[in-house]
């Protein structure tokens, strides 16, 4: 009797592709949309385990693109001024919205009400990357200077990047109340002053995530009509949530969202792919081994993992298949036959 | 009550514990082949004390064993992987089986770099990703698990399904034949329900004896690409220490002083990687 399951692929059932393979064999990857070769500039963003993504590309061997490099500074200089942690020094641009808002500011003029926090030491920074300048600033007027100039480079991310990979990481957000201006941190936890006059909490839905992310990317091909762009879902945790529920039940909701919208930008447009990191890292096959033992920070064992399935899928002339169930023996199968190894007396005296 | 001789390598007491917690209801004793070689007549002559006689393949090659007097014989072969340890083997030269820092285990990068008289500073070099990817290591998992499958299979031991689980909680390898409880521990349930015999399901397991051995470490680089945690670190045999790459590969040269390396070889399952290692460290 014919049914519609009939003819699936391995990949899509659950017992041949998850249940019967060890976890470091989980590779949901399917069909990639495009190639990356290893000269094409791949850029990076998003929230904190885009750093993962975007230190690995450096290191095997892509064309990882940061026109905002520090190259006139010393090693110590760019490694804490956050050179190198993203194409630009953009900080983590945790929400959809905030990546919107930077395009529109580097490319539309958009403006923000509050443009310099004050730090508790007096000095100066920038509201929408608080950290990325642990010096500080002044003045206010020498942080909108030092952010012109690094929406130069921000321009030049967008602009020339080949491959753009976006790294979505949650839906809740403190903004300004007068601009919708959204900050990656809450006013006053690391500089500025919180009040409920100018700034208020909101939890993006899904439905808000996937107009910003879908407005985002139109505008992006607009003016970089070349550009393919990869999206991946981050499987860390929320540190917090500002919502009267459980922060496991806030940390699925932001997920689904944000997945929900991921999926939708991917369906949308044919030079948009999603990368399932996410899956990867959360799946039950792979059992939260690629967590830390707060359950929350991703180990580097979970980025191999992520990565060697990105190389086997996106890299140009290099694609190896998934390591084959029956891959050929090395030693074929045989019927018993003695290598004359056994543990020797004194060894089985150890283990006795 | 049923008894029960069970006759095997070092993973007798693993296995042996493991049959009597998954069900009370026989009566074991473990002999291990070299309890079994140094009193053979004694076990010979009680062979028809017990019910069933399970065995490892390895005693059949010995003449003396009466095979056709065991009664109820069954084998069961050992677990032998290398799919952590793609570098680990057994060594030889003509005088036999030579000992290392970790007794019976070799390096095959170190092994060949003395074949090939490479200087003992230059050794540590070939410890990278970039040569065990040339010289095969990241494709022994799929091999050696083919083959594990398809000789448990042999004897009629379906251990496919619960071999991925092995692997939920870290290596369950802790050499090429040293495997982790969980491993011997599933090939004595499966062994029993093979043979309709009921198990108890519990969370109990045998403490892990093959820990007291010796232990090769899950080199980094191979670690990384199997989602679990590595090291340099070699855990001596019969104590609870390390030695580091730098002392294993300084220790293993001075073991390999005074023997006939040009007719240095390695175990079968090992052939082919020593080989093109030894190309590798020309």
């Amino acid at each position: 009797m014919a049914n519609p399951y009939s003819h699936s692929e391995p990949h899509q059932m659950w017992r041949r592709s998850v249940s019967r393979i060890e976890p470091h064999l989980l590779d949901p990857m399917v069909a990639p949309k495009f190639s990356v070769t290893r000269t094409m500039r791949v850029a990076t963003a998003g929230s904190c385990f885009a750093q993962h993504i975007a230190r690995k590309i450096g290191s095997i061997g892509f064309n990882y693109f940061v026109p905002e490099d520090g190259a006139h500074l010393s090693e110590t200089e760019r490694q804490t001024g956050q050179f190198g942690v993203f194409s630009a020094r953009y900080g983590n641009l945790y929400t959809v919205a905030q990546l919107l808002q930077l395009f529109e500011e580097a490319f539309e003029g958009r403006t923000r009400s509050e443009t310099a926090w004050l730090r508790q030491d007096g000095l100066y920074v920038d509201p929408y990357r608080p950290q990325v300048e642990p010096k500080g600033y002044a003045t206010p007027q020498a942080v909108v200077e030092a952010r012109q100039q690094h929406l130069h480079d921000v321009r030049r991310v967008f602009l020339e990047s080949e491959v753009f990979i976006f790294t979505l990481g949650l839906t809740e957000a403190w903004r300004s109340r007068h601009d919708g201006s959204v900050f990656p941190i809450a006013p006053g936890v690391v500089a500025g002053d919180f009040n409920s006059t100018d700034h208020e909490f909101h939890n993006y839905n899904a439905m808000e995530v996937q107009a910003d992310l879908t407005t985002f990317l139109g505008k992006l091909k607009a003016i970089n009509p070349d550009v393919s762009v990869l999206l991946t879902v981050s499987p860390v945790p929320l540190i917090a949530t500002y919502e009267k529920r459980h922060v496991v039940t806030s940390t699925v909701y932001s997920k689904s969202v944000l997945r929900v919208a991921a999926q939708a930008a991917t369906d949308a447009f044919d030079w948009v792919d999603y990368f399932p990191s996410f899956e990867i890292m959360t799946s039950g096959n792979t059992a939260g081994r690629y967590f830390e033992e707060d359950y929350r920070e991703v180990s580097s064992a979970g980025v191999a993992h992520a990565m060697r399935c990105f190389v086997r899928h996106y890299v140009d002339g290099s694609k190896q298949d998934a390591i084959p169930e029956a891959a050929a023996p090395l030693v074929a199968p045989r019927p018993y036959s003695s290598s004359g190894i056994i543990c020797d007396e004194e060894a089985i005296d150890q283990i006795r | 009550m049923e008894k029960w001789l069970v006759l095997f390598n070092c993973q007798t007491f693993g296995l042996t514990s493991s049959f009597n917690l998954l069900n009370s209801a026989y009566e074991t004793e473990a002999v291990d082949i070299w309890a079994y070689r140094n009193n053979k007549n004694h076990f010979n002559q009680r062979m028809s004390e017990f019910s069933r006689v399970i065995a490892h393949p390895e005693f059949l090659v010995d003449p003396e064993f009466p095979a056709e007097h065991a009664p109820n014989l069954t084998l069961i072969p050992s677990i032998y992987f290398s799919g952590y340890h793609p570098d680990c083997c057994y060594a030889f030269d003509s005088a036999g089986q030579m000992t290392s820092p970790l007794h019976a285990y070799h390096s095959l990068i170190v092994l060949a770099a003395y074949k090939n008289d490479v200087p003992l500073e230059q050794v540590r070099q070939f410890f990278n990703s970039a040569f065990f990817e040339k010289a095969g290591y990241f494709g022994v998992w799929a091999s050696d698990k083919a083959n594990t499958i398809a000789k448990f299979s042999q004897y009629g031991l379906d251990i496919t399904q619960r071999f991925s689980h092995w692997t939920k909680d870290g290596p369950f390898m802790h050499s090429i034949d040293h495997p982790a409880i969980i491993g011997v521990h599933d090939i004595a349930k499966i062994f029993m329900k093979t043979h309709s015999i009921a198990t108890y399901e519990t969370h109990i397991r045998p403490h892990d004896n093959l820990l007291q051995g010796p232990c090769f470490p899950v080199y980094p680089d191979i670690a990384d690409a199997l989602g679990v945690r590595g090291s340099y670190l070699f855990k001596l045999g019969g104590q609870y220490k390390y030695i580091d790459l730098d002392t294993f590969i300084a220790q293993s040269y001075l073991a390999y002083d005074g023997k006939d390396k040009m007719s240095f070889h390695v175990n079968h399952e090992c052939a082919a990687l020593f080989e093109r290692v030894l190309m590798m460290t020309r």
